[in-house]
């Protein structure tokens, strides 16, 4: 267990009380959240890239706070120890739909180290076969096996889209933006809640993103979202492709799967195809929305 | 609460230090911020990254010295010491009042000179020979000032074209020939620097600071100065620095030959200038930019003062030349 008195000494703060133990404190100077790492290199990966995030985009983000000492790391027997702010405002993103668009770009295109603008796979085990074998006896057998089916052939597409474009499996790393939640606001200006996880490709995170804006209910302003990136991390041949595999890769089975495989009790079977069927339904949609605003803007481009 | 600066994006800024601010005070481009936990200036500049880069490596340099005449920078609590938003870079310091009557006599000048000849002698270093850049140097200033006096020689002659002369240009007229001796005595003396540096076959840069005056440096009670602003801060020859300060001076109080020789005397006694640099500071001193400047600012289709002002700053700016030309004279006759 993490000791106060330790926090205490360590850092600048005095009047230290969990509200979270082990995880949230009230501190003299707010409220500060308390990290265990236990995972070294993934803490270094995150201490350079929140860095070069506030560095480059003058974005403020949960860096780590420094000790007395200004140290980023406190190394403790439990593991590596890093305090940030926690701020409980929400930033209005939906009332500001191409301000949040510039600054994914920008979140997209930051990077911690050289390296992280790497080889990696735009979608990870492309060419795995999602087994359905499990849900044989659920009620909606038939729907999900015709899902399945045309899962199949939208990985197809993806393939195809991919093989024409071999410069874009260079692309970088960066955090997963888990839920638009993560973005909060400290005088009105935006603050990033960024996650603790491991870096995952910049499509995969935007994807996302574009997912949760629809199912928020926001669609109708994905295009002034897409405007906003692209000024930031213009969204050419290459990037849009890529960002339109992607979309049109069916996360949600591949997740529909993992998630009643690894059952944690959360719900039914038929809540999980329920939820999943909605996200098949948001995916179609995002797909359309993407793939029209590629074609406007590259029309744009043509004609301009 | 006055303020020029936005409450929001300041008190944005300020979180980056933790600091909640109880009150919150614009005065010029420096916010002064009271907090429970002492009270703060807050300075808010437009440094680009490569700036803001510069700043930082010549503050930590500052501080390993241990160089005592300069308020420190605090950082945020990531350890940074700019804090950016959108629009502008941030630095943080410790608020010092600055006082004009002191515990014991002190002429501020006298310790500005001293403090600023302390600096230049930590941060001394005996660069590589580089005829190259010595020449390129040269060159520069050679050039802008052949500009400048082109420019001058043009205005000369369109106002001698005049059958009536205003009094501005009867006074430029009067005393133009003065006033290029005196750029003539700037070059001569250019060619001496450079004539010398040649021979000794090497020159020595220190940190100047850049913008040295009396606003940039905030005085305690018993007379010490603490630099601020050290945005433009540049390595240099002390001549610059030197010659910035000498300038500032001439122009804050009345003074004379005798005052300039002991402003000298008291930097010497800290920092004696080689042959070369002598002769650098006077090139310096002895172009008439500010006369110039006169005749920039009279020409000017939106200018903001009187005939009759611009008459009365240009009589005082040729006294200063004058006295200018005496006190180097003074330093020829020391020699």
């Amino acid at each position: 267990m993490i000791k106060i008195e330790l926090l205490e000494r360590s850092y600048p703060f005095q009047s230290i009380r969990w509200m979270i133990e082990g995880k949230i404190m009230d501190t003299n100077k707010g409220m500060k959240a308390v990290q265990l790492w236990k995972d070294e290199d993934l803490l270094a990966w995150h201490i350079k890239w929140r860095d070069a995030l506030a560095e480059h985009t003058g974005i403020m983000t949960n860096r780590m706070i420094q000790t007395i000492t200004g140290e980023k790391v406190l190394s403790t027997d439990l593991g590596f120890i890093t305090v940030h702010d926690v701020v409980e405002e929400a930033f209005p993103i939906f009332d500001h739909p191409k301000q949040i668009g510039q600054f994914l770009g920008k979140y997209l295109a930051c990077t911690a180290t050289e390296e992280d603008d790497r080889e990696v796979p735009i979608i990870p085990d492309l060419e795995r076969d999602f087994d359905i074998r499990f849900f044989e006896d659920l009620s909606q057998w038939d729907i999900l096996q015709k899902l399945n089916l045309e899962a199949k052939k939208r990985v197809t597409k993806v393939r195809e889209l991919l093989k024409n474009h071999s410069q874009i499996v260079y692309h970088n790393i960066v955090p997963p933006i888990e839920s638009l939640i993560q973005a909060r606001s400290i005088h009105h200006q935006l603050f990033w809640e960024t996650s603790e996880k491991k870096p995952i490709s910049c499509y995969e995170a935007l994807r996302n993103v574009l997912h949760e804006w629809h199912t928020e209910g926001h669609g109708a302003k994905i295009k002034e979202v897409l405007d906003g990136i692209d000024e930031t991390f213009p969204l050419s041949e290459e990037r849009g492709t890529a960002l339109l595999a992607n979309c049109l890769y069916p996360w949600e089975l591949r997740s529909f799967v993992a998630n009643a495989l690894d059952n944690d009790g959360t719900g039914t079977m038929e809540q999980h195809f329920q939820s999943f069927a909605q996200e098949w339904d948001i995916s179609r949609q995002l797909v359309k929305d993407v793939a029209g605003w590629l074609v406007n803007s590259r029309e744009g481009v043509v004609q301009g | 609460m006055k303020e020029t600066l936005s409450t929001p994006s300041i008190r944005a800024i300020l979180f980056h230090y933790d600091l909640f601010p109880q009150k919150l005070e614009a005065i010029g481009k420096i916010v002064k911020v009271e907090t429970r936990y002492g009270t703060f200036a807050l300075k808010q500049t437009k440094m680009t990254r490569e700036e803001g880069e510069w700043f930082i490596h010549v503050i930590r340099r500052l501080d390993r010295m241990n160089y005592p005449f300069v308020v420190p920078i605090i950082p945020t609590k990531y350890g940074d010491y700019l804090a950016m938003d959108d629009h502008s870079t941030y630095y943080l310091m410790p608020w010092y009042e600055d006082h004009h009557e002191f515990r014991h006599p002190v002429q501020p000048e006298e310790t500005l000179i001293e403090e600023i000849a302390k600096l230049h002698g930590l941060t001394e270093r005996v660069q590589d020979y580089s005829e190259e850049s010595l020449l390129e140097s040269y060159n520069h200033l050679k050039k802008r000032w052949d500009l400048r006096k082109l420019e001058v020689e043009k205005f000369v002659d369109r106002i001698e074209a005049h059958t009536f002369y205003s009094p501005f240009e009867m006074a430029f007229l009067t005393h133009f020939e003065r006033v290029s001796q005196m750029a003539q005595e700037a070059e001569r003396n250019l060619d001496l620097w450079l004539e010398k540096a040649k021979e000794l076959k090497s020159y020595r840069s220190v940190l100047c600071h850049g913008r040295v005056k009396r606003n940039h440096a905030l005085f305690d009670p018993y007379g010490a100065a603490h630099f601020i602003n050290f945005e433009k801060a540049v390595l240099d020859s002390p001549a610059r620095d030197l010659a910035t300060l000498f300038r500032h001076f001439f122009h804050e109080e009345p003074w004379n030959d005798i005052d300039g020789l002991h402003w000298l005397a008291i930097y010497e006694k800290q920092f004696a200038l080689f042959d070369d640099e002598r002769h650098l500071f006077i090139s310096y001193l002895a172009f008439p930019e500010s006369i110039y400047q006169m005749m920039d600012h009279y020409v000017k289709p939106n200018r903001t003062i009187s005939e009759l002002a611009c008459v009365k700053q240009l009589e005082r700016r040729l006294l200063t030349m004058g006295r200018i030309h005496r006190l180097m004279s003074e330093m020829y006759k020391k020699e």
